[in-house]
């Protein structure tokens, strides 16, 4: 706890933290300028699910299609690995053993990340990709193979894991493109056409309630009570299992000062979790379902952890019920819609919860008899990365609600009486922008999943507890999660279809 | 008690020793005075059950005001 501290003004350059902020908000600015017409970082790669191994990755602009898979690669690596050497000679690590190893994860992060997209195991349409089956896994198998890689090298070759761990630094990785994540939400919220956005928006506010305050409590409570987790872990833990997953874990990790390594098995159990549940609850939901087509939807949101594994489970049951019940073809589009809009609002809150979480911890459970505790203590917990994501989130909101109220303004209408295209019309290049920011946040995604094996000996997980870290996660996703998920969705989502079948 | 390994404390940075207290991990920090559990048991402390109570609590009360909004505006719709 804190003694009479003052502010040291030099961990705006030298905290991880802070750096992860910067590196954020740089890359969000000038991916921005796209909107404004000076697109300068449309050449970011960005892998596509393929067939055909030439066309699986490439730049995310067509503008800069004259540099091609390979060009577009060397130059994404080339500005990051600049950018980055210049965060680790200020925190002062080693500069050149750094870029040597940022290179070759970066390489080995890649190659994983493309494997992921393969149409076989990624496409969620195995027709539409062009081939017979598909494992549907999503191009976020990439983070999976991402990890495993990083295991086998973490475990079997140690001595090259310890020449990789000067640029295996996962918590930075992951904390910038949180910051970059804020963007991807940002946009999102506006363009939910409005006449659902004011019914959803108020689900929206039942799905914080549900994984804050039930889950969370009730992971916290089963870890502690039942399993003998410590404080350090259970938060954490219960963060993962009960909000989004990764950026949950570490930003709670940060609120209540846990060891570094913590946040991060977490993190490694929330992805495989939520491949697990991709595999087999959108099935089940358009199974049992069928006739409540947005509660299955909204399920999705409520219960697959990730946002990408959400998405994609709310995408295979619209295809699933609509496939087999074509009366609820005008239904197309919001049952996906159903688990974005669930998920953003919890993704939403992250902030305010490591906020709340830092206020408890400081004043609460941290707090010696008779300690007095300083103000400042909360700010020094708080996860300086969160700002970054507030900020992206609010820029990127406003300008777009800007956007589309100025595009209807020139046609002489209100937004609400925009058509559709001319919906997608008002904000494409802000699209393009965040489309660009989003590379940059899937790219430092791969990298945190393959950093996190790298730095994840077994033994250690064992000492740990990883098993038994498991076993709550198991016992908790599929004892009460998904289930108190379902039965809430029923609640404010049944019958809710009939608005859009009238 | 015995002194099991070092590592950078959570709270300072600075280096924390990990000593093992029968079958529990206790991390120490001289320098800021850290000291917590890591590794096997840790007493539940009343405010942990008095928030996780009033977060179900509180959990029941606004579900329970959102539903009733929820269906009144769907009657309307």
């Amino acid at each position: 706890m804190a003694k009479e501290r003052r502010i040291d003004w030099s961990s705006l350059w030298k905290k991880e933290d802070w750096w992860a902020f910067w590196l954020g908000m740089l890359l969000f600015i000038l991916c921005l300028a796209t909107a404004y017409g000076m697109d300068i970082m449309g050449w970011v790669v960005k892998a596509s699910t393929w067939v055909d191994a030439g066309k699986a990755m490439g730049p995310t602009s067509k503008a800069y299609a004259y540099l091609g898979p390979l060009g577009s690669f060397i130059v994404t690596w080339l500005v990051l690995l600049i950018l980055t050497t210049i965060g680790a000679a200020a925190m002062g690590w080693k500069r050149s053993r750094f870029v040597a190893a940022f290179t070759v994860i970066f390489i080995l992060t890649w190659m994983c990340w493309v494997i992921g997209h393969n149409a076989y195991i990624a496409a969620t349409d195995p027709q539409k990709a062009g081939v017979p089956w598909s494992l549907r896994m999503t191009g976020e198998a990439g983070y999976i193979f991402a990890l495993i890689l990083g295991l086998i090298i973490g475990n079997f070759f140690k001595g090259f894991a310890n020449w990789l761990k000067e640029a295996a630094k996962p918590e930075w990785f992951i904390k910038t493109a949180i910051v970059l994540l804020g963007a991807v939400v940002g946009i999102k919220a506006p363009t939910i056409p409005p006449e659902v956005l004011y019914n959803y928006l108020f689900r929206g506010l039942c799905a914080i309630v549900e994984a804050y305050l039930i889950y969370w409590a009730l992971v916290y409570w089963v870890a502690r009570r039942y399993f003998g987790f410590s404080r350090e872990w259970a938060a954490p833990l219960a963060s993962g299992i009960s909000i989004c997953g990764v950026s949950a874990a570490i930003a709670t990790g940060g609120a209540i000062r846990a060891r570094p390594i913590v946040p991060i098995m977490v993190s490694s159990l929330v992805i495989v979790f939520a491949v697990v549940e991709l595999l087999f609850l959108p099935f089940l939901a358009a199974g049992t379902l069928h006739a409540q087509p947005l509660v299955a939807g909204a399920w999705m949101g409520l219960a697959v952890k990730t946002d990408g594994a959400a998405v994609a489970s709310g995408e295979l049951v619209e295809a699933l019920i609509i496939g087999h019940y074509p009366e609820y073809e005008p239904l197309k589009g919001w049952i996906v819609n159903a688990a974005v809009t669930t998920k953003i609002f919890i993704d939403i809150f992250i902030g305010v919860w490591a906020f709340i979480l830092a206020v408890v911890w400081v004043y609460w459970i941290e707090r010696r008899p008779g300690e007095k505790v300083e103000k400042l203590e909360i700010w020094y917990r708080f996860p300086k990365f969160v700002i970054g994501y507030f900020l992206t989130f609010f820029i990127v909101f406003l300008l777009t609600s800007a956007a589309i109220n100025a595009y209807a303004a020139s046609l002489g209408v209100t937004p609400l009486e925009l058509t559709k295209e001319q919906f997608k019309a008002s904000f494409a290049p802000f699209n393009a922008a965040v489309g660009e920011m989003d590379s940059f946040r899937k790219i430092f995604f791969a990298l945190t999943f393959f950093s996190i094996g790298v730095i994840s000996d077994f033994s250690t997980l064992r000492r740990e507890g990883i098993g038994r870290l498991a076993l709550v996660y198991f016992i908790c996703l599929f004892g009460f999660i998904i289930w108190i998920g379902l039965l809430i969705s029923w609640l404010f989502f049944h019958d809710v279809h009939q608005l859009f079948l009238r | 008690m015995k002194m099991a390994r070092d590592e950078p404390c959570p709270n300072c940075g600075k280096i924390a020793q990990i000593v093992t207290e029968g079958d529990r991990e206790i991390l120490r920090c001289a320098a800021c005075g850290t000291e917590r559990v890591i590794v096997g048991r840790e007493e539940i402390l009343p405010i942990e059950k008095k928030l996780v109570a009033a977060s179900l609590i509180l959990a029941l009360v606004l579900l329970g005001i959102l539903y009733y909004i929820s269906w009144s505006m769907i009657a309307h719709l």
